[in-house]
């Protein structure tokens, strides 16, 4: 499904990601933690295709193609989608416009007809049940004046509404409440399926007690440092990161 | 020539002429005395203040020399049929249509209105003792405005609307279309005066539009005045043509406890300059004041607003809005003046900005004059291009940056357009916009 071959990312001339190699297949979900300022939300971004974030080197290989220079549109048309850690309010453009003219550019790649907008209706109401938001949400404007938890359940609708193949959920689960979380996390569970993939982007661990990772990477300083199974993040519940960083320092110095 | 004597300032020859020429016409001598001496005060007015100059303070940004320098004739009324105009304007119940500033009634279409409300051209509804004649010229009180001087003299037509009943709650949609035409440089003078008797609604809409090709000059007056516990939702269209020149000065008048919402869109007009006079002078006066300008290519728009808080308990809401595109130019000066009695005045004042070219340009200046104590004022005014963070937004759910412009741009212009409260009105302003958008893409 995705494959990360050496990536060095900078953005505005600084490198923040210096070499990450990782492989996602289908029906798997990784999960990535990290401290702060680790790199972790670029690693998100570069794979939607911000253009803020140049790769300098490296590739990103989606569905057995190089997408580096694929713009941001198609790569969510051929069903990579991104969940992002601060969603964007959009004064004046209500909710189901951005969602049906997604839903519709992505039908369209697929070669499927466009959805009206009573049979959007249908489909969007179906979904948005899923994620506890009142169907009011859908005239208003994209995540203006939305609480924080509604704006991360906003953007699991939207993943819910494109049904990408790829699904990068970057720090999905900053700032919400439990009862939040879990609505977020049953969202996600009731979407996994052999066809699809999850790249999980968290800094606390407490979001994989609700969705089970099949792996866990540590990224540290633009590096993927540690990987391991699920119980890597019983470790960094108990431990924190720093004890990963003595350990790179340790054999940093017996080299 | 008599009239010529009075000549002082340098480029109101031809307007001279103008004057004189309407002096001698039939229609002239058979207006009531204080109407003809509104018209020689206002002539003696222009012939003093002359055009404005660029050192003038209000006139830094906006210049009407081109029209002090051209040569402007009165009378090329085209040829319009009843078929062109039905296609202009919102479904009103009233449209009354002026053709270069002189009222058409064969172009018209009154349908049967309630008796709570009257339109008809204002000129013969000026005889002494009626409502029109009692209610003229009392709210447009800028008489150091020349082109309120020019507009007091040289005027031809309007439309003088009236509500007169406090029992009539149902919305009677009114249309005053402005029809522009000719290539020969015309000249437009048009007055209306909306008066809202106690406890009355009026619904109206006036727009100014030109013909293809059309090239001229307007300088239009419109005076609005809201007795106690009226209602007035006036919105206004702008949109001439690429070589017309539009001034406009709005005058509002508000008693007790009326309320005012009016609407101002602008856009496909070469240079528009719109003075917004808002006196509040009862308690409980309460306006919303909503306004669109859109510039493209090397259009020039200036939006000048004074906020006047008369009386305490008065609220405001302003909201100006502009989108700049090309090489367009905008200008907003946006004035609240709380006066010394006006305590518990509650006042907005903003004005948003979305530049789209390098090449546009806006300028803008909200300002409070506060001379009471308790009062409540905000304002603020912002000057923006897309922004990136939601284009990419766009983009990561799979919508073009193309579409995505569109929607976002819609969405800074709905966000104001979406006030008007009659639904007709709206969608025909709605329309407006999504036109002035899409040409705008095709250029």
């Amino acid at each position: 499904m995705l494959s990360i071959k050496n990536l060095h990312v900078e953005i505005e001339g600084q490198e923040i990601l210096k070499g990450i190699s990782l492989e996602v297949k289908a029906g798997e979900l990784h999960a990535i933690m990290g401290p702060n300022g680790a790199g972790k939300s670029t690693l998100a971004q570069v794979l939607a295709g911000r253009d803020a974030c140049k790769v300098t080197s490296g590739e990103i290989i989606y569905r057995g193609e190089t997408i580096n220079d694929v713009v941001p549109e198609e790569r969510a048309r051929a069903g990579l989608f991104m969940s992002f850690q601060y969603p964007v309010s959009i004064p004046g453009v209500n909710n189901i416009y951005l969602l049906q003219a997604g839903v519709n550019a992505r039908r369209k790649h697929q070669d499927l007809e466009e959805l009206d907008a009573v049979d959007f209706l249908d489909l969007v109401k179906t979904k948005i049940a899923q994620v506890d938001l009142d169907e009011s949400f859908l005239y208003r404007a994209v995540n203006d004046g939305f609480s924080g938890g509604e704006k991360k359940r906003n953007e699991i609708l939207q993943m819910l509404a494109l049904e990408p193949e790829l699904s990068i959920l970057d720090e999905t689960d900053s700032g919400l409440d439990i009862d939040a979380m879990k609505i977020v996390a049953e969202g996600v569970n009731g979407f996994r399926s052999p066809e699809r993939a999850f790249v999980v982007i968290t800094h606390y661990q407490r979001l994989l007690n609700y969705i089970e990772p099949d792996f866990i990477h540590v990224l540290m300083d633009g590096r993927l440092v540690k990987s391991g199974g699920p119980e890597l993040a019983g470790d960094l519940e108990k431990r924190g990161y720093a004890w990963i960083q003595a350990e790179l320092n340790e054999a940093a110095l017996s080299d | 020539m008599s009239t010529t004597a009075t000549i002082t300032k340098t480029g109101i020859e031809q307007f001279a002429t103008h004057w004189a020429a309407l002096q001698a016409e039939e229609w002239y001598g058979a207006q009531p005395t204080a109407l003809r001496k509104v018209r020689s005060a206002g002539w003696d007015r222009f012939a003093r203040l002359g055009f404005p100059q660029k050192g003038q303070e209000a006139w830094r940004q906006t210049t009407f020399a081109a029209i002090s320098e051209g040569s402007f004739t009165r009378d090329d009324v085209g040829q319009l049929s009843g078929s062109d105009v039905a296609v202009c304007g919102p479904p009103a119940v009233a449209t009354l249509v002026l053709v270069n500033g002189v009222y058409h009634r064969s172009l018209s279409q009154i349908d049967e209105l309630p008796e709570s409300v009257s339109v008809n051209p204002l000129l013969d509804q000026l005889n002494d003792g009626t409502v029109a004649h009692d209610y003229f010229a009392t709210a447009a009180i800028d008489k150091e405005h020349p082109f309120l001087a020019m507009n007091d003299a040289l005027w031809t037509g309007g439309v003088f609307v009236h509500g007169s009943d406090a029992d009539g709650d149902e919305t009677v949609p009114l249309h005053i279309l402005h029809i522009g035409t000719g290539e020969d440089h015309v000249m437009n003078q048009t007055r209306s005066l909306v008066v809202a008797e106690a406890g009355s609604k009026l619904a109206v809409t006036e727009s100014f539009l030109g013909t293809p090709n059309y090239v001229g000059f307007t300088n239009a007056v419109t005076e609005l005045i809201a007795l106690d516990n009226a209602r007035i939702a006036y919105n206004r269209l702008v949109a001439e043509g690429r070589k017309a020149s539009h001034m406009a000065n709005i005058f509002v008048s508000q008693r007790r406890n009326s309320k005012v919402d009016l609407f101002s869109l602008s856009h496909t007009t070469g240079l528009v300059r719109q003075e917004f006079n808002v006196d509040l002078m009862d308690e409980g006066a309460e306006i919303t004041l909503g306004g669109l300008y859109l510039v493209n290519g090397h259009e020039h728009s200036d939006n000048r607003t004074r906020m006047a808080h008369i009386a305490p308990h008065a609220r405001s809401r302003e909201n100006f809005r502009g989108i700049l595109d090309g090489h367009g130019e905008g200008v907003f000066n946006g004035l609240i003046v709380v006066h010394p009695d006006a305590q518990q005045t509650d006042a907005d004042l903003s004005n948003h900005n979305l530049v789209l070219s390098d090449h546009a340009r806006v300028h803008t200046n909200p300002q409070l004059e506060i001379y009471a104590d308790d009062v409540r004022c905000t304002h603020g005014s912002t000057v923006g291009q897309l922004d990136d963070d939601a284009m990419f937004y766009f983009q990561s759910r799979g919508i073009d940056p193309a579409q995505a412009r569109q929607m976002m741009v819609n969405g800074f212009a709905y966000a104001v357009v979406d006030q008007i409260g009659v639904p007709a009105f709206k969608e025909y302003f709605e329309n407006q916009v999504t036109n002035w958008m899409t040409a705008a893409d095709g250029a």
